[in-house]
């Protein structure tokens, strides 16, 4: 932008500036003639110039309004209250600020569920530890057998922070639940000595940089499991999860099928699919007409994993898995929409109320 | 990756090779991996047909069409035909010529390249220019076979006719897409090679590979010309590099068989030379390149580079791109620059052409890290970096090279080899492939859980080409020589449970010690504030941990202290948040709008700031829980009298309550005068608080939270209604003074009778806590020992156009344990504390 105009807006805004601070009434500032003026000047101008312009008009423009806007927090601003009393003054009893009544309330059917799942491996003898909503390279990848650079670590779309760890590695906000696996084993490892298995499970929130939809959520839950003892075997794991999942959906006919699969951290890894609890394998839509619903992912913990955390693969084998909750979720109540969880909205929110409808006078 | 049962019977070259399509598919879902879909393309084709043309004219008054007699052997029923026999169709191409083998498209037949679009294209007896068409003579395009719409295609001269296309192409066949994750760690499984031997050995069937897939078969040449590598990449990023010179090519479009192979594998044929690298990359999983030996050499002669690039080298690639390489690329050069970058693209300027008559064809091992990193980069995910960054075995360069010459002879007979092959290669590097492993029947026994007949562990890696030995109580392997993924006794393991069926396997739960698990003191507390505010009439919230700078500074925070996401695809997210109001507030106004009049929306969840750093230096984050209550302005001015800090007050002086903690010393700093310079989470989280109308909670001396209404600026960013107000707790201080808290909630009452005496004092300017600290003062001075008391606020009033002298009004029950009290006994308390008050 040529040195004119610069100089231009310049004027204008000194001179406005100055009649902030005299004026009673401020935002008849922002529409000064002056400012008009400049405004529909653009126009005319030679097209190299108009953007630059613009721009430092609007630049006038926004520093003219935070200034307006400073001044009528102030204008506005009601006064300061007694904040150690129980109610207002001049207050009737009959009208006091008093809770919603009980039939509103909702808790949200991600929390109670995850509360349910904890409950029945609780019965199993599982102990629960909350994951982590930030990590580092080594706890999400290195401890878990990825190495540097392995593709593996492409199927997990991590998002990453600017700040990094001790070793100037970003953060990381973990892609799966797995994160916490090598602090728990090395946190109960001592207990295998005393013959007492690592049992744990681990609910938390996960994260993976992808684009929202109906059936995808940038941020999701997952909850992991541990089980690491003396003479663990692959029928193990597999039974495990059978009853949970026959538990969790109160039907003892559900069947479930595995498939190999590949993580760094077990070996082998499957993947564990459950007969359609809607249709009884016949096909739905929920199952895709395949009877068979893809539920997680799960696995033999792999002996460079029980290594790094100090327990000795020739003792003791484990297993572990990491299962959506969201899909279990989805699952259970017939929810068509992920994107429902995070929304917010009270018209989903209050259908796990007592009272179905939801909207109060 | 796509798999072509036809093809991998074809590769087996074992008549015994299994056949039942649903079975195959089955077993390939439990014991390969997970099958993303299933294509059969037996119906596309059902009604093709292999036919001569007899005679083509051209139609009077049109440029292009002509007018054909087709003879399919009497072959097709249902169709008319002329005296002689042979069937009119009209066709449009122009290469067609009488004495041409082409494919039919009987009328009735739906072409195929339309068969799944929205709308597939039936053909008819529909007439053209006066002459009626039967059907139509069929482009490659029209076929789904090429993207060849130029002319019909036609067959060589000695293909047999008034067959079907599907029997000529095996087009009878179902190809199975199975997911590329499960393959991670099997670069051989991305050769359908690959797939056929599993899927023996998941029948339990031998496989034997291909005779030409051994490791020792080597082309030996008798050299024309002269080939020389300067691999300088040999000891780190490309451990083998095999080339050799091929002349007397001729590039033309590949037989049909071979572009119907590669189309329904998922690659686009271009021609014969290319289409064989592609079509021997799909077998084996090593991808192969040629290069036009004029564009980078002098005759017959070449010199190929193997190196990293060089400062703001530029290169153009296969798909017109042009890239400035970086330190990662492995650059393939001659001695006047770069013509490909290794492993990912070949270069624009050495590509095959139609008149390419020399190539130099490469099969090379290079870094798979290395090629990753090259790839993303760029940006490019070829179906070569797709395998090359799965590190495919070097093992296999020598007869995959010999394969791919043997092939491109079959479709240019001519061609020969014109120098000796090169192979550069680091032995000792090589030599660390194919180390046995040892696996004790024991540790075999302990993961399956159950003992399996060592003879029968042996036929099964037997199957899969794994050469297996038992020696007392251990099986030793030798991995083939294109199995990368064995290193360690628990690969074999996971070999074996697999080959055998994870289903066969006994399924039992573990058996444990009856030992309760450890309860978690957080976790439980989560829970009992969940139900207390449920119980409340509260909705639960669950809100993104991640914000984007304009919310965080809406609510009048500071982006410095926030943890900010480098990579989001997302412009939404790119701060941790600081605390929870800025996203649970950023629900209220859409809930307001969506008809909800009033309501209290909470939220349990982490906070983090950037120094705030955990015993490990890592960011634990807080725990917090807030509420925000919010009326619109109808429903608050029939609802509630007041200032909405006291409906948040109520809120959380209930919620506190339902802790059933005993000795609760609640109080109430106003934030305008509160010190939060140790507080980090705090201090952040009082930005969206209004300085005046808002308090800092401490319980017990230590702070717990924040109370309070929001600012103005928070208000108008967030378009909150005039009534809302909410609260913020951190939960491990919660914690930490509930658990030093063990005296019990409950409490022995009086058998004797209460006296219940109401009093109005005025407030003299002071806080209505230092109203009730005077109150309780003067009390305790007052009333003997036995005597307990509760007080309760009952009313307070504010007489007009006085700004500071209110009135408040208590209700004072007293009792003894020893004794009936009096009234007189108690109205005489009050009096003295009246004029103690004054």
């Amino acid at each position: 932008m040529n040195q004119e105009l610069n100089q231009e807006v310049a004027t204008v805004r000194e001179h406005l500036m100055q009649q902030l601070e005299t004026a009673i009434d401020k935002a008849a500032v922002l529409r000064s003639p002056e400012l008009k003026a400049l405004y529909s000047r653009i126009a005319q101008l030679p097209q190299a110039d108009r953007a630059a312009f613009g721009n430092a008009l609007n630049q006038l423009k926004a520093d003219l309004m935070r200034i307006i806007n400073t001044h009528q927090d102030l204008a506005q601003a009601l006064p300061d209250l007694d904040v150690t009393a129980p109610f207002a003054l001049n207050s009737e009893a009959a009208k006091r600020a008093g809770l919603l009544s009980a039939d509103l309330g909702s808790s949200h059917p991600l929390m109670s569920e995850l509360e349910l799942i904890c409950d029945i491996f609780a019965t199993m003898g599982f102990s629960a530890v909350e994951s982590r909503e930030i990590d580092d390279d080594w706890h999400m990848f290195g401890a878990l057998n990825f190495p540097e650079g392995h593709p593996a670590r492409d199927d997990y779309d991590t998002f990453m922070t600017e700040q990094t760890d001790e070793k100037g590695k970003p953060l990381i906000a973990p892609a799966h639940t797995s994160t916490m696996q090598h602090r728990v084993l090395k946190h109960y490892a001592a207990d295998l000595e005393s013959n007492k298995p690592i049992a744990v499970v681990i609910p938390g929130r996960t994260f993976r940089n992808e684009d929202v939809d109906a059936r995808h959520e940038h941020t999701f839950y997952q909850v992991e499991g541990v089980y690491v003892a003396k003479g663990v075997n692959i029928g193990n794991l597999i039974a495990t999860l059978k009853v949970f999942l026959q538990r969790y959906y109160n039907n003892d006919e559900l069947k479930v099928k595995t498939q190999p699969f590949y993580f760094p951290f077990t070996e082998p890894s499957l993947e564990f699919a459950l007969s359609c609890p809607f249709c009884k394998m016949q096909g739905c839509s929920i199952c895709s007409y395949s009877g068979w619903i893809e539920l997680l992912g799960c696995g033999m913990i792999h002996p460079n994993v029980l290594s790094a955390a100090g327990i000795d693969p020739n003792s003791y084998q484990g297993f572990a898995w990491g299962v959506g909750v969201e899909r279990l979720v989805m699952m259970k109540y017939g929810i068509e929409d992920v994107r429902h969880f995070e929304s917010g909205r009270l018209a989903f929110l209050r259908q796990f109320s007592a009272s179905k409808d939801g909207l109060n006078s | 990756m796509k798999a072509s049962l036809a093809i991998m019977r074809l590769i087996s070259g074992d008549p015994n090779f299994p056949t039942d399509k649903d079975e195959i598919v089955r077993r390939i879902g439990a014991q390969i991996g997970a099958i993303e879909e299933t294509i059969e393309l037996g119906p596309l084709y059902s009604d093709a047909l292999v036919v001569r043309v007899v005679s083509a004219e051209p139609i009077a008054g049109s440029d292009h069409l002509s007018l054909c007699q087709i003879d399919d052997k009497q072959t097709r029923k249902d169709v008319a035909r002329g005296a002689d026999g042979l069937i009119q169709v009209v066709c449009g191409a122009p290469n067609v010529k009488a004495k041409q083998l082409a494919v039919w498209l009987p009328p009735g037949s739906v072409v195929p390249s339309s068969a799944h679009s929205s709308d597939p294209f039936i053909l008819t007896n529909r007439k053209i220019m006066d002459f009626v068409s039967n059907g139509m003579l069929a482009s490659a395009s029209e076929l789904a076979i090429s993207n060849d719409h130029d002319g019909i295609v036609t067959l060589p001269e000695k293909t047999d006719y008034g067959v079907s296309l599907s029997s000529l192409l095996n087009l009878d066949d179902t190809v199975v897409d199975i997911e590329n994750k499960m393959f991670t760690h099997r670069p051989d499984l991305f050769g359908q090679l690959g797939i056929a031997r599993e899927i023996s050995a998941v029948f339990n069937q031998p496989f034997k590979s291909p005779n030409w897939y051994r490791a020792d078969n080597t082309l030996t040449a008798k050299p024309s010309g002269n080939l020389s590598v300067d691999n300088q990449l040999l000891s780190t990023s490309c451990q083998r590099f095999m080339v050799v010179a091929i002349d007397k090519l001729s590039v033309e479009p590949s037989p049909l068989w071979l572009q119907s192979y590669l189309s329904r594998s998922g690659i686009r044929p271009l021609n014969n030379i290319v289409d064989v690298t592609n079509y021997v990359m799909l077998l084996t999983g090593q991808p192969l390149h040629a290069y036009d030996l004029a564009k980078v050499g002098d005759g017959l002669q070449a010199e190929i580079v193997v190196r990293n690039p060089l400062a703001n080298e530029t290169l153009s690639l296969l798909d017109g791109s042009q890239i400035t390489l970086n330190k990662d690329d492995i650059v393939i050069a001659n001695r006047s620059g770069a013509i490909g970058l290794g492993g990912v693209m070949g270069g624009q300027d050495s590509e095959i052409s139609e008149s390419t008559t020399a190539i130099v064809l490469e099969c090379a091992s290079f870094d798979m890290y290395r090629i990753r990193r090259s790839s993303m980069a760029h940006g490019i995910f070829s179906e070569a970096v797709t395998r090359f960054n799965k590190g495919p075995s070097p093992l296999q360069c020598p007869p995959v090279l010999a394969y791919a010459y043997s092939l491109l002879k079959e479709v240019c007979p001519e061609a020969e080899l014109a120098s000796e092959v090169v192979d550069s290669k680091n032995d000792a590097a090589l030599e660390k492939f194919q180390a046995s492993i040892s696996l004790d029947l024991k540790t075999l026994k302990t993961y399956l859980g159950v003992a399996l007949d060592p003879n029968e562990v042996i036929t099964l890696l037997s199957n899969a080409e794994l050469e297996a030995s038992l020696e007392g109580e251990t099986i030793s392997v030798r991995p083939a020589f294109w199995r990368t993924d064995l290193s360690a006794p628990v690969d074999l393991i996971e070999e074996i449970a697999r080959l055998h069926g994870f289903d066969n396997l006994p399924i039992n739960v573990p058996l444990r010690p009856l030992t309760p698990p450890e309860a978690s003191p957080l976790q439980q507390l989560k829970r009992q504030l969940r139900r207390a505010l449920v119980a409340a009439g509260a909705n639960e919230v669950l809100s993104y941990s991640f914000i984007n700078r304009a919310l965080l500074e809406a609510a009048g925070q500071d982006p410095a202290q926030a943890f900010k996401i480098s990579n989001a695809l997302s412009p939404e997210l790119e701060y941790y948040r600081l605390s929870l109001a800025p996203s649970l507030l950023a629900k209220v106004h859409p809930n307001l709008k969506a008809g909800f009049e009033r309501f209290s929306l909470f939220e349990i969840g982490k906070t983090h700031l950037v120094n705030q750093l955990g015993e490990d230096g890592l960011p634990t984050g807080a725990e917090h829980l807030a509420l925000a209550a919010a009326a619109d302005a109808k429903s608050a001015k029939l609802h509630y009298q007041g200032d909405a800090y006291y409906h948040a007050k109520t809120y959380l002086e209930y919620l506190l309550g339902s802790l059933q903690q005993n000795s609760q010393e609640l109080e109430y700093t106003p934030l305008k005068d509160a010190n939060l310079v140790n507080e980090p989470f705090f201090s952040s989280a009082a930005q969206t608080y209004s300085a005046g109308r808002s308090a800092v909670v401490s319980l017990n001396k230590s702070i717990i939270g924040l109370v309070g209404e929001y600012n103005q600026k928070a208000t108008r960013s967030l378009k909150l209604p005039p009534y809302c107000a909410g609260f913020e707790l951190d939960l491990n201080s919660l914690l930490t003074l509930i658990n030093q808290n063990t005296s019990p909630a409950y409490s022995e009452r009086s058998r004797f009778p209460r006296v219940v005496q109401d009093l109005t004092v005025p407030s003299n300017a002071r806080s209505y806590a230092e109203i009730v600290a005077a109150i309780n003062k003067s009390l305790k001075k007052q009333l003997p020992p036995d005597v307990s008391y509760k007080l309760y606020p009952i009313d307070s009033y504010l007489p007009k156009d006085e700004a500071n002298n209110s009135f408040w009004t208590f209700r004072l029950e007293s009792e003894s344990f020893e004794r009936t009290l009096t009234d007189k006994e108690i109205a005489t308390v009050i009096e003295q504390l009246k004029s103690d008050l004054n």
